[in-house]
């Protein structure tokens, strides 16, 4: 793997090719449960034409699937960024806490978990991807998202209560 | 604290981050709330599943889209560098209309004016604003509507110069253009709707002009790259 | 360290098919000095690759290249100018050259990630897909990209830069700042500078510095937030605007009551003697002004 990639970083667009293979379902996932759906396949394409254009800056200095992440999570971000109803959703507590209700009784089977997810407002979600699903630290995903730490806890915790009522109707 | 505010802290309690004595508190409040338990116990449930989730490919391929904009067919220009031919181009090339897009752009209302920089492609992007003080009440004269198709017409021409070089540009370069545009769009757009109840606003006008002003340098910036290119 | 060698970005070789592109061995193919006089300035053309530029001080300017075997470089000593350029089959060119510190420089390509340390005199970067960093440095700097980052660290002199996709960060800076993008965000770190200017539409402008006495302070923004981390004890009166937005902070300012501003009214607020003009636009965003030193958890 690291051949294809320093083959890639010369110039190699098979070797490319091959670290697309490679990187493709991590990349796709989190794509998919960061944007909601939204845009998956552009984004994704987006995001490799991305790390083929910064290869070049790739120092060897760090695991290159952590690199590639980090490029990911900052294409799809700079993409909603100019979804002003999404920077409304970031702040804290002064908006709506649910924009979408929960599921009624009559709903005899929970959500499937990745649905679940989809369903969540967008500044919830991105936290609760970065956190929980990709492992960032509240730190890291404050800078990425430009939002304070204590934002990011907030939302992570209202991301996570949602999808217990969601996945679990029958709980208040 | 209230059993609302326990519940409040319970992601943080899970994930290790409370000081010592609000974990302490925690500890104590639970085995005397079976709701702050259960509401705990179905936080852990969501932390494992979301670590269990399976990364998946997608359903059609994408590498063809991917190739397209990395390597596109037409292969970059043999021997000449561009740039050597730039150099005399740049010097003969007469637009008419770009020079007029970039003089003025001024919108004249009750004793304000805002005037665009010309010129200097580095320093234009800031408007400047010789302003009175007026304060929030006074009255104003809407901006006069010889300076909105001035602007519409510097716009026409540069878009109409752009498309036609625009098969000189890589498509990735086009597509950054493009969307950079519609966000100017995008925000021309909300400052009009806002206009339409509040024509007089001072804070408004003037960001409307600046708005435009950014959509003009950058119109101008990609129809100089086109050109370059040819 | 691994040093992955070509940023290559449009790469093709005219007829050559894919496998056949070579991958860069670990010496450079060029590696040439040539002596050059004060008052002379350095001009690079280069396509597509990476430009590094470190300083020292002797009257030389050695241009060291990673490039596709039949390219040629071309180092043209004028009157007052070297110019540096390739002849040959277009591709990319990776250039490690050492020059003057006193040396003016101009670098202009289309596909170029430019890394500058050290430069003394005037700098000028335009590219179209590439990123520039530059670090140190007392002359003017002006750095132009469409779709590339620009970072800035250290400098004393007077700084304009302009991106269009993406965001701007300024680490140090003394001199006369301005930056401008469409969709990033401007990043201003340890600042000591009096004249600051910031525009973008799809990002945030954030400040972290001190404000100088008389200085002037402009920053703008479409849908971001504006934050400002200052200290204390600095004079300044800040100038407020935002159409939806909000405005807060956690610095004892003297002002209009928050619910005045809306719709664009202008509101001043006031810290100090009120010295540096600080204006803050932003038309759906929060602008807000922190104490310096307050720990960053939660609001």
């Amino acid at each position: 793997m690291t051949d294809d990639v320093a083959l890639a970083a010369a110039g190699d667009v098979s070797a490319f090719e091959r670290v697309y293979h490679a990187h493709l379902p991590r990349v796709h996932s989190l794509v998919r449960r960061m944007s909601g759906g939204r845009d998956t396949d552009e984004l994704t394409q987006d995001v490799f034409v991305r790390v083929w254009q910064k290869l070049g800056s790739f120092r060897g200095d760090a695991a290159f699937s952590t690199w590639l992440h980090r490029l990911a999570v900052n294409v799809v971000i700079e993409r909603f960024r100019s979804d002003t109803i999404r920077r409304q959703r970031l702040r804290d507590g002064d908006d709506i806490f649910e924009t979408l209700p929960a599921p009624s009784r009559s709903r005899d089977l929970s959500m499937d978990f990745e649905t679940a997810l989809a369903t969540l407002p967008d500044g919830a979600r991105e936290v609760f991807v970065l956190h929980d699903v990709e492992g960032y630290k509240h730190r890291e995903i404050a800078t990425l998202l430009e939002i304070s730490a204590g934002t990011s806890k907030a939302q992570l915790h209202r991301a996570r209560m949602m999808l217990r009522r969601r996945l679990r109707p029958e709980r208040p | 604290m209230t059993t609302d505010s326990f519940t409040d802290r319970l992601s943080e309690y899970l994930d290790g981050e409370l000081s010592a004595p609000e974990r302490a508190a925690v500890d104590a409040h639970l085995p005397q709330c079976a709701a702050c338990r259960s509401t705990l116990a179905d936080l852990r449930a969501v932390v494992a599943e979301a670590a269990l989730l399976r990364n998946a490919p997608p359903a059609r391929e994408l590498w063809g889209g991917i190739a397209a904009r990395i390597a596109p067919g037409r292969l970059p220009r043999a021997g000449v560098s561009p740039f050597r031919r730039a150099i005399t181009s740049r010097l003969s090339f007469t637009l008419p209309q770009l020079a007029a897009a970039g003089i003025a752009l001024m919108v004249l209302s009750g004793g304000l004016v805002w005037m665009a920089r010309s010129g200097d492609p580095r320093a234009d992007f800031q408007p400047i604003s010789a302003q009175t003080e007026l304060g929030p009440d006074t009255q104003m004269i809407a901006p006069a509507n010889f300076a909105d198709a001035h602007y519409d017409e510097a716009i026409a021409d540069l878009e109409r110069t752009l498309e036609a070089g625009r098969t000189k540009l890589e498509p990735e370069t086009v597509r950054v253009l493009e969307e950079n545009l519609r966000a100017i769009d995008r925000a021309i757009d909300q400052c009009r709707r806002a206009l339409a109840t509040d024509p007089a606003n001072l804070y408004l006008n003037t960001h409307l002009a600046d708005a435009r002003q950014r959509k003009i340098t950058l119109l101008r910036r990609a129809t100089t790259l086109a050109m370059l290119g040819s | 360290m691994m040093r992955p060698g070509i940023a290559v970005l449009l790469y093709a070789l005219a007829a050559a098919p894919v496998q056949a592109q070579e991958r860069p061995s670990r010496a450079p193919q060029t590696d040439q000095t040539v002596p050059v006089s004060r008052g002379m300035r350095l001009a690079i053309e280069n396509y597509a690759g990476e430009v590094i530029i470190h300083t020292w001080d002797k009257d030389a300017l050695r241009v060291q290249a990673r490039h596709p075997a039949r390219t040629r470089i071309n180092i043209r000593t004028g009157a007052n100018v070297v110019n540096v350029s390739t002849n040959g089959p277009a591709g990319s060119v990776d250039y490690d050259i050492t020059a003057p510190a006193w040396m003016p420089m101009k670098i202009e390509g289309q596909f170029n990630y430019v890394t500058i340390e050290g430069a003394q005199s005037d700098v000028s970067i335009e590219t179209v897909r590439g990123d520039i960093v530059l670090k140190g440095g007392s002359g003017s700097i002006t750095a132009r990209t469409i779709e590339g980052e620009i970072q800035v660290e250290g400098a004393r002199g007077t700084i304009n830069l302009s991106s269009v996709n993406q965001g701007i960060r300024v680490t140090g800076a003394s001199g006369d700042v301005a930056a401008e993008t469409t969709n990033g965000s401007i990043t201003f770190t340890r600042m000591d500078s009096k004249t600051v200017g910031a525009a973008t539409i799809n990002g945030n402008v954030s400040y972290e510095g001190t404000l100088a006495d008389n200085g002037r302070y402009t920053f703008t923004t479409h849908n971001g937030d504006i934050v400002m981390t200052v200290p204390e004890t600095a004079n300044a009166t800040f100038t407020v605007r935002t159409y939806n937005g909000e405005f807060g902070s956690s610095l004892p300012l003297k002002g209009p009551e928050r619910s005045e501003i809306k719709r664009g009214r202008r509101a001043a607020y006031t810290l100090g003697t009120g010295s540096a003009e600080v204006e803050m636009e932003s038309f759906g965003g929060a602008i807000r002004v922190r104490r310096a030193g307050a720990a960053r958890t939660g609001r």
